[in-house]
């Protein structure tokens, strides 16, 4: 989830500096996108905003952190939900920046959450294949 | 009533619900609201002014929210405009802001601490125009000036015969500073503007006019609002060119006109035969074509 975060925080990135493109439209482009668990997000958000109305977007996103990013650690749900707080009430050049700090943020748990795969992945294997060393001197 | 309903939206539940039990007539004819902080909503209308019926003034908060929906809960992509004082909303309604400035060497940065704000609510006049077109068409197009002081109708004169002429096949490029011609919306125009029409909306008339003649081969440049020097490339552009010229500007009629540094200017170059002038007389508005 977190680097499919990652990459629509990176297209919003791109929408808003290229074509000025209203967070509404983001949104909807996003929760249209074929990526799993960016796309439901962002689907929340957009349902949430159709039910409360865009004045409450700090709400409508609050929710759908909420809803679907429980798997997250709270570090990371504390990104998002401060991204929340700014998106749609500043200028293009601030709105980027303060998407860019939560990448960064999203990018670290992604970071060491990778590390700790790679780390489990080669203990899990030496485990493996120690086990199978043993069954073998057991079996001979 | 469209533009209504979508201007309605904007508001928070309470005055949208005063709006919405407005009579069908008084709904019909409001032109314009004016929201300003502390005070309570005034309607206008064609026959005067009333207070909308709510039991509280209206707060910062609730101008919060009709900026923030306005701008479809992104001040990045209406920054521009604010800073210009003013936000196009969907249904073509223009809202404009007042605040205070935030300034930087000289520049307006943003508008902030927004404190009235006035909504005009435009409506298509179906026919306006059809008494005009044989004036301005007799030998061809003629390129024609519409003069009106502001809140006459000179938008919707000129989206009415941009409609007509469309219509009548030819092909119109419209240069939409403001977006309040054919108010865009999601790339399709939000008043019927006829089938021969290419718009581009919220850049600067110049650098619409002129990319327009260039790349879409008009027959007619229709622009909004002529005010300043800057406008006048754009018009000597399209003279130049070939191409006709239907365009609007705030005064009270050709003579008024020519006191005015800008159109002194303008008049010289002798591109313009025709002015549509706007007057109202008892509440209806009068159409009077002279040559210039």
């Amino acid at each position: 989830m977190l680097s499919a975060l990652i990459s629509a925080f990176r297209i919003m990135i791109c929408e808003i500096q290229t074509n000025l493109t209203p967070m509404g439209e983001i949104i909807q482009m996003l929760a249209s996108s074929n990526e799993k668990y960016s796309g439901m997000f962002f689907a929340e958000v957009s349902k949430q905003l159709e039910l409360q109305g865009v004045p409450y977007f700090t709400r409508c996103w609050k929710t759908a952190v909420t809803f679907c990013c429980s798997a997250l650690t709270s570090t990371e749900q504390e990104a998002l939900l401060t991204l929340g707080n700014v998106l749609g009430r500043y200028d293009a050049a601030e709105e980027c920046v303060s998407i860019e700090r939560c990448i960064m943020e999203l990018n670290t748990g992604y970071e060491a959450l990778r590390h700790r795969y790679q780390t489990d992945a080669r203990l899990y294997t030496g485990l493996g294949l120690a086990a199978g060393c043993i069954l073998a001197i057991v079996l001979l | 009533m469209d533009s209504l309903t979508d201007v309605t939206a904007l508001f928070p539940q309470d005055f949208a619900g005063a709006l919405k039990n407005l009579s069908a007539a008084t709904q019909n004819a409001i032109e314009e609201l004016r929201i300003r902080r502390g005070l309570p909503i005034l309607v206008k209308t064609s026959t005067g002014e009333k207070v909308l019926s709510v039991n509280r003034p209206v707060t910062r908060e609730d101008i919060d929210h009709i900026v923030l929906s306005a701008t479809g809960g992104s001040y990045h992509s209406a920054a521009e405009t604010m800073k210009h004082g003013y936000i196009t909303v969907k249904g073509g309604s223009r809202i404009g802001l007042c605040g205070e400035g935030a300034m930087r060497e000289g520049q307006i940065e943003a508008l902030r601490n927004i404190s009235s704000l006035c909504i005009r609510v435009p409506k298509p006049a179906i026919g306006c125009a059809d008494e005009l077109m044989p004036c301005l068409c007799a030998k061809g197009f003629q390129n024609t000036l519409i003069i009106s002081p502001p809140g006459m109708g000179k938008t919707t004169l000129l989206r009415e015969l941009i409609r007509r002429l469309s219509k009548d096949g030819f092909r119109i490029a419209v240069a939409d500073e403001r977006g309040e011609i054919a108010s865009m919306h999601h790339g399709v125009p939000q008043f019927d503007l006829g089938p021969h029409v290419d718009i581009i909306t919220n850049v600067t008339k110049c650098q619409a006019a002129i990319m327009l003649i260039r790349t879409m081969a008009p027959d007619i440049l229709a622009m909004d609002e002529i005010t300043a020097v800057a406008d006048l490339p754009a018009i000597l552009e399209a003279s130049g060119c070939g191409v006709g010229l239907l365009t609007t500007v705030h005064g009270s009629d050709a003579d008024s006109l020519k006191q005015k540094k800008l159109f002194q200017d303008l008049f010289s170059y002798d591109i313009f035969q025709k002015a549509v002038c706007i007057q109202k007389q008892n509440g209806n508005r009068v159409y009077t074509v002279t040559d210039l």
